[in-house]
């Protein structure tokens, strides 16, 4: 396989010379072993387009749960662009119904109160099980002098978490080591119990998509969402879907599990 | 749909997904960001059976297969790109329609009728082909299947190696080799896909 690697990479990206590009064309209907490992070639990277699909549908998904607002905006317009202007409906249900329906509503939303208020111990709970606070090496401080994320890791390492929170925020948004920099501003907020300002931060990491912190946003985000009790709301349930759904994601058996627990 | 004119907008937005890289993330996401061809989107399907969250499913679903067939250069701006994407989209609705039976008779839909230029040209994988190469793909481990497809997407090795943390383009380079030869066992230990 490796003696043929170089050579069918060559074909493929097209930098063979036409008489290269005959030759490896001969060669294929007359070597088995080449054809073999051609092929191989070939549904390797039908393998890689799989997962560029599953990466851009995941993208796909945070661009529209970062603008979640809108599908319901957008669902209204295209209600409109799809029907066509009807006259006002009167309700023809007898009282009794329309009393059994109230009743209904009634019933269910204390059932609702009751599940979510069962589910504040138990999200407690969830998150201490699934969430890890940054490991050594996101902590250790390298010289101040060449990390200038240095002074927030080391108040951070000393569980000063205000001091590391505010030092972070103050990174520049046009700081190449931003992304990284809102990613432990959303970890010294969650030790804060500062869960909007958390989630505010790992929603940034991820809009800024560099890979090296993107899937560890998204983790830690659906668990500030489980932190603050907030694990029912859509947003929390679409994200957690989405890294279930993805085979390619880190965390994805962690969210499956997640998903079984609360849903 | 019939007023859409090849513009020099879809031109940058073709040669962006061609050239790859940060390019094809910056157009991709301009094409996500057009609201009204994501209203068109819903409202069709909407109006064909479906509800809101599964039109801007097949919104996503349609990004993908444009973002597809212009890197393989099966759509190079022969029409204009809105109506490309607004005809994979509903290409796709009627075949998903189609294979969960939610139509009694897709003739009651034609599509024909409202298409303003050819049906794309699309490939659908059947979800056992999907699974198998999603099989594969879990193999290969994170690190490697970033690096790879990076590299297919047409980042440069200064690029992937400043994207991944790799301390020069030679490295993601070695990196690259050693995982391109990794994901070729992986396929040629598993039995070929017979579906």
């Amino acid at each position: 396989m490796e003696v043929y690697f170089d050579t069918i990479e060559r074909y493929t990206e097209g930098s063979m010379s036409p008489a290269e590009r005959a030759q490896f064309e001969r060669q294929l209907s007359e070597d088995a072993a080449l054809k073999e490992a051609y092929e191989t070639y070939l549904t390797g990277q039908a393998v890689l387009e799989q997962g560029i699909e599953n990466t851009l549908r995941q993208q796909l998904k945070q661009w529209a749960a970062e603008e979640g607002p809108f599908l319901t905006a957008a669902a209204g317009g295209a209600a409109q662009a799809a029907e066509t202007p009807k006259a006002k409906r009167v309700s023809m249900r007898p009282l009794w119904a329309r009393w059994a329906v109230a009743a209904s509503v009634v019933l269910l939303a204390g059932f609702l109160w009751f599940r979510l208020g069962d589910s504040g111990t138990n999200s407690a709970n969830l998150f201490a099980a699934y969430y890890q606070l940054p490991d050594g090496g996101a902590m250790r401080s390298g010289s101040s002098s060449t990390d200038p994320l240095a002074t927030g890791r080391q108040a951070f390492a000393a569980k000063d978490y205000k001091t590391a929170a505010d030092f972070f925020q103050n990174i520049p948004a046009s700081d190449p080591y931003r992304a990284e920099a809102s990613l432990l501003l959303g970890h010294a907020a969650l030790q804060l119990h500062e869960y909007d300002r958390a989630i505010a931060a790992f929603s940034e990491t991820i809009a800024l998509g560099d890979v090296k912190f993107t899937e560890k946003a998204q983790w830690n985000l659906a668990l500030t969402y489980i932190a603050a009790d907030r694990a029912q709301i859509p947003a929390c349930r679409a994200l957690l879907t989405a890294l279930a759904s993805d085979p390619g994601h880190s965390y994805a058996e962690q969210a499956r599990k997640v998903l079984e627990d609360i849903y | 749909m019939g007023n859409m004119q090849n513009t020099p907008t879809d031109e940058r937005l073709i040669a962006a997904i061609q050239q790859g890289g940060i390019a094809r993330e910056a157009a991709l996401k301009e094409v996500y960001q057009d609201k009204d061809l994501l209203r068109m989107v819903m409202a069709y399907v909407r109006n064909h059976r479906g509800n809101a969250t599964e039109g801007q499913d097949m919104f996503h679903e349609g990004i993908i297969v444009l973002d597809r067939n212009i890197r393989e250069g099966k759509f190079r701006g022969e029409a204009p790109l809105k109506g490309y994407l607004y005809s994979i989209c509903r290409f796709l609705w009627m075949n998903h329609l189609r294979k969960h039976s939610r139509a009694q008779s897709v003739a009651e839909v034609p599509i024909a009728d409202e298409t303003d230029h050819e049906t794309p040209e699309i490939v659908l994988l059947s979800q056992e082909r999907k699974d198998w190469l999603n099989g594969l793909l879990s193999e290969l481990g994170e690190r490697c299947r970033q690096i790879l497809e990076l590299w297919k997407l047409s980042y440069s090795m200064e690029e992937i190696a400043e994207n991944l943390g790799f301390s020069s383009a030679d490295m993601a380079r070695k990196a690259k080799y050693r995982c391109h030869l990794s994901l070729m066992e992986i396929v040629q230990k598993k039995a070929p896909f017979n579906g």
